[in-house]
């Protein structure tokens, strides 16, 4: 039954289907971002956010309701508001948040789990807890700058550039530009991670994944397992968690729809394009202990 | 070519043309199809958007140029290396020379640990009534979901049945069965997961290969599988039918 000509073709199409699937909200990002980068000043954007770091986060967890994109869409927007003066802490909020906590993922999730609703609200929280709680320990790093791939990486393209996009030529062009950059940097990016998750696709046997996935403890690894791996659209993945919600625990459910829209193995490089990998480990690692231990305690005190 | 006109290439004419590249495929996608081996239905319409305004941005890029008077030079220091946009030639490359198929029998093997047990929960197709009259429209996923809301085989004995999908051998089945399978996507490839109804045939009278698309007729009756009574599909009729526009279940 295995051959390995099947297993290329798979790997193509699993591959091929992310990508195209992924197009058109990777466009959308790229679109916000570049609107944001010609015909936003920055001190609307500055003024959006407070001062106050505690502040700052939670307003940053809520910024996925203006602009709704999700995990391929959102670093390219979290990228721009570095650019325009946002501190990497309450960026790294942003994009950690605004996957999950936008209107259409949670209408989504409203509609696959309206038999089980607590498994919304628990998505909600720990989303929100685990991307205030992360944004809130980098905002004390001393040298934010640091967490940074290059801090002025836009400035060789807006300013330092005077080829095609400086000064002289129009806004409509610049605004053009910039969608076509980003959008391909991000795309080769992308393109990387669904390549991985497609050859892990084809290799790794899911069935595993489900007979080891039993118990309240178990359960919730092999389903942040599966996230990582399987690297889907935050829009759909409460219909994937949907159909294995009779077998596996809430917790483990809660932890997949969690995990998956912070980090899985295409947003981990499209990350490295804003923050170092230092920064990317440590932000991953901090996702995943979060996550086993407030879905571990779903399981365990409530379910 | 010398050295600076390749690099004046990839620096300013590539960029345009790959988005360009990228939209014509999505667009090829779309027309052909062939997008449905790739992505759910409902999303279709989402790659056509894009490619057209893929195809926008490229053409955008290269008035830019051709009403442009700056100087030729000065842009290569400023952008990223061409390494990712030679690196974003390759899936492109790839998805022009390879010529997509559906998802086969090998991925649905590793998949089939919750086999069934997932498709009771995606949308019906058709309105489902337990009285129907005729039961040959119904599609494997319409029958899994009757099978899960009312799981007493009894209830399907002797009702008739046609159905359309990829043969997927089952070592755990007796050598007589194969399961007749589709996959149910949500979204994209990514996640697809495959679904099957067991059906008994006469290997006497019909060869048939893993991955064969086919035309199943017949009756449901019950067999126990594995000390489980449970409906499987007495085949009367096993025709080869050519791959489906639309190979998946949603």
């Amino acid at each position: 039954m295995f051959n390995f000509a099947n297993q290329f073709n798979d790997a193509l199409t699993i591959f091929l289907g992310i990508i195209v699937q992924a197009i058109p909200f990777l466009l959308l990002g790229v679109l916000v971002s570049a609107a944001l980068a010609h015909f936003v000043k920055e001190e609307y954007l500055l003024k959006l956010i407070p001062k106050n770091r505690f502040l700052a986060v939670l307003v940053a967890c809520g910024l996925g309701f203006l602009f709704p994109v999700c995990e391929c869409g959102n670093v390219p927007v979290a990228r721009r508001f570095i650019q325009k003066g946002v501190s990497p802490a309450v960026a790294l909020t942003f994009l950690l948040s605004a996957p999950a906590l936008n209107p259409v993922v949670i209408f989504a999730t409203w509609s696959a789990f309206s038999h089980q609703p607590e498994v919304l609200w628990f998505r909600i929280l720990f989303t929100f807890l685990i991307a205030c709680g992360v944004g809130l320990l980098f905002s004390f790093h001393p040298h934010p700058e640091k967490l940074l791939v290059n801090k002025d990486f836009f400035t060789k393209e807006t300013a330092a550039c005077d080829c095609f996009h400086g000064k002289h030529s129009s806004k409509f062009f610049a605004f053009f530009n910039t969608v076509l950059h980003e959008f391909l940097e991000m795309l080769s990016i992308l393109a990387f991670g669904a390549f991985l998750a497609s050859i892990l696709q084809v290799i790794v046997p899911r069935d595993l994944l489900l007979i080891i996935g039993k118990g309240p403890i178990l359960s919730v690894i092999v389903m942040i397992a599966f996230a990582f791996l399987l690297s889907v659209c935050a829009n759909v993945d409460a219909f994937i968690a949907l159909s294995y919600s009779n077998l596996f625990t809430v917790g483990s459910l809660v932890a997949f729809l969690t995990f998956g829209p912070m980090i899985d193995l295409k947003s981990l490089f499209l990350f490295k394009t804003t923050y170092t990998w230092r920064t990317v480990g440590f932000v991953a690692l901090l996702v995943l202990l979060l996550t086993l231990l407030l879905c571990f305690g779903l399981n365990v005190f409530l379910y | 070519m010398t050295q600076s006109r390749v690099r004046q290439f990839v620096y300013r004419f590539l960029p345009p043309l790959l988005a360009i590249g990228y939209g014509s495929y999505l667009l090829w996608l779309f027309f052909s199809k062939k997008v449905l081996l790739f992505v759910q239905q409902g999303y279709v319409f989402l790659s056509l958007i894009s490619g057209i305004f893929l195809i926008l941005v490229g053409c955008i890029e290269l008035v830019h140029f051709a009403v442009s008077k700056r100087s030729k030079e000065s842009c290569e220091a400023t952008h990223e290396g061409p390494l990712y946009l030679l690196a974003l030639l390759l899936p492109l490359v790839f998805a022009l020379v390879v010529i997509p198929k559906p998802l086969s029998s090998s991925t649905a093997a590793l998949r089939s640990g919750g086999i069934n047990t997932d498709a009771a929960y995606t949308q019906p197709q058709h309105k489902l009534s337990m009285f129907a009259i005729d039961t040959t429209n119904r599609s494997i996923i319409d029958w899994i979901q009757l099978f899960t809301q009312d799981p007493e085989p009894d209830r399907y004995k002797g009702l008739k049945v046609k159905l359309d999908g990829f043969v997927m051998e089952d070592p755990t089945l007796p050598p007589n069965y194969f399961l007749v399978s589709r996959f149910v996507i949500s979204c994209c490839a990514a996640d697809a997961r495959p679904v099957g109804i067991p059906v008994r045939y006469d290997p006497k009278k019909v060869q048939i290969h893993s991955d064969d698309w086919v035309e199943v007729t017949g009756t449901l009756d019950i067999d126990e599988i594995q000390q489980d009574r449970q409906p499987v599909v007495i085949a009367d009729g096993i025709q080869p039918i050519p791959v489906p526009d639309n190979p998946y279940a949603n």
